[in-house]
């Protein structure tokens, strides 16, 4: 698995490089977008490797090595988590600065760095196991629709703040007013009301442990589909 | 002891099936395994290193079953050498050092010195015979006692095909060695195979030592009729045009009278395919 990493962490090298240093031009500059952009394409680095492994035909080559199916996956999960830190270590050292200049709460400070991180654990988590079964031929196509979920999701979040600006509303109302489809007690409603009311610590808490849940999950999913499959 | 045994494997695919097959290389010997292109040879290899899973059947490499572990004494070389593309000799090496637990790299430099491979260019920009020169400098370079090579001399040029078979044939000097090496290039497996298998269709054919081969075995050029008054059992391949007959005959079989010349792999192949 050493060798994986190795050759994992060489690849991921430039483009951590070149996003690192996005990340303190987003502080210099005081442009919070690049910040968290940076973040994402951070955590997102390991889905990267996938398309080149498989044009290389390094997905087959790694089997007539010294490692295990078990091993090849571990590393791709492992690689993940190692990003997602990297990640969470520079955005909270390129946020600082915007919390000790009082322009930032404690509590918004948190919620971005777990914001950014778990989009970083959200993608692979989703696209690793279908990649590790099928190939990257259909890991491509969910992570296409992944993107594009993702930017809905964004730009929904968008819509229901700047209405809650605009009206001066609890998120929760404005909730059912942007999307009259989750209105009502149903239980997708509720928890997403449960999240939109809820404060910073107990957003963190929940999405640190669904992320963590998530990979497990995610991880185990690898491991079948990646045992069954051929070459 | 065996370096490869496989006995009884088989694996069904939509519109293919393969075995069930049963073959053993001794250590010491070079096995070549030929066939028509989707005969199963790919298959084979694949279904020895752990790639696809034979629906029955066993496999055992160097006297054990297949595991990862095992894979530090077994060096492959498929047709196409999956190495990032965007690395260099000097970083592929350190992962390589990082995987095998026998890595030497001063053997894996030797080699690189000897292919003349360049250090500093990506392996992308690499030649598909330096691509291939690099994969075997790999599979070499870890104290391996079997080889298993996947078409590796297609697309070579002559010089390096004959480098290659020097390399393996040097390689099975040390009587602990083995090497399983499939190829279209049936001539270049003549020159160093002990072992010859034909897979035809799915079906290994026959399985024989080379020499062998080459003595039960001979070409007879005839006229039809000639052919025709033959045993049956003599013949296991032939060809009968307007201007004559020729055949693969069995040399026991066939009354010393007629003249019956050596004959190629190549020639035994194809005939006996066509029979097949």
């Amino acid at each position: 698995m050493k060798g994986l990493l190795c050759k994992d962490l060489s690849g991921i090298f430039v483009p951590l490089l070149v996003f690192t240093a996005m990340l303190l031009a987003g502080t210099a500059l005081k442009i919070p977008y690049f910040l968290a952009f940076s973040a994402l394409m951070i955590g997102m680095l390991p889905i990267d490797g996938m398309p080149k492994d498989a044009v290389s035909r390094w997905e087959s080559y790694q089997l007539t090595m010294p490692v295990s199916r078990f091993g090849i996956v571990t590393e791709k999960y492992l690689l993940m988590l190692f990003c997602t830190a990297v990640s969470a270590v520079l955005l909270s050292i390129g946020m600082l600065r915007f919390l000790l200049q009082g322009e930032m709460s404690v509590s918004d400070y948190t919620l971005w760095i777990v914001r950014a991180c778990m989009g970083g654990i959200l993608i692979p988590a989703v696209y690793f196991p279908v990649c590790f079964r099928f190939g990257y031929g259909k890991g491509k196509a969910v992570y296409i629709l992944l993107i594009v979920s993702f930017a809905v999701l964004i730009t929904g979040e968008l819509a229901v703040t700047e209405a809650a600006e605009a009206h001066g509303l609890l998120s929760a109302k404005v909730l059912h007013g942007c999307f009259p489809l989750l209105a009502g007690n149903t239980a997708v409603s509720r928890l997403l009301c449960m999240l939109l009311d809820a404060d910073s610590s107990q957003i963190i808490a929940v999405s640190v442990s669904g992320a963590l849940i998530l990979t497990l999950l995610s991880w185990l999913l690898s491991l079948w589909g990646f045992r069954r499959r051929e070459f | 002891m065996n370096a490869i045994e496989i006995s009884n494997i088989a694996k069904k695919y939509k519109g293919f099936s393969l075995g069930p097959l049963s073959l053993t290389l001794p250590a010491g010997c070079i096995l070549g395994l030929i066939g028509e292109n989707g005969a199963g040879k790919t298959t084979t290899i694949k279904a020895l290193l752990g790639m696809n899973h034979p629906d029955s059947g066993e496999i055992r490499l160097l006297g054990q079953p297949l595991s990862a572990d095992l894979r530090n004494e077994t060096g492959v070389v498929l047709d196409e050498v999956g190495l990032p593309e965007n690395l260099r000799i000097p970083q592929i090496e350190k992962i390589m050092k990082y995987s095998f637990r026998n890595w030497k790299s001063d053997v894996f430099a030797e080699y690189i010195k000897k292919f003349n491979l360049p250090e500093n260019k990506r392996f992308r920009t690499f030649s598909k015979g330096m691509k291939m020169k690099l994969g075997l400098a790999i599979a070499l370079s870890h104290d391996a006692k079997l080889l298993i090579l996947d078409e590796p001399t297609a697309g070579l040029d002559p010089l390096v095909r004959e480098e290659l078979l020097d390399i393996l044939n040097e390689f099975t000097r040390d009587e602990g060695h083995a090497v399983l090496i499939s190829s279209h290039i049936v001539s270049d497996l003549e020159k160093v195979c002990d072992y010859i298998a034909f897979l035809h269709k799915g079906q290994l054919m026959l399985c024989e030592e080379k020499d062998r081969l080459l003595e039960q075995y001979g070409f007879l050029q005839t006229t039809a009729e000639n052919l025709d008054a033959l045993e049956p059992a003599a013949i296991r391949g032939k060809r009968v045009t307007q201007y004559g007959a020729e055949a693969l005959v069995d040399r026991k079989l066939v009354p010393q009278t007629f003249d019956i010349r050596p004959v190629t792999i190549e020639e035994l192949f194809v005939y006996m395919a066509k029979e097949g």
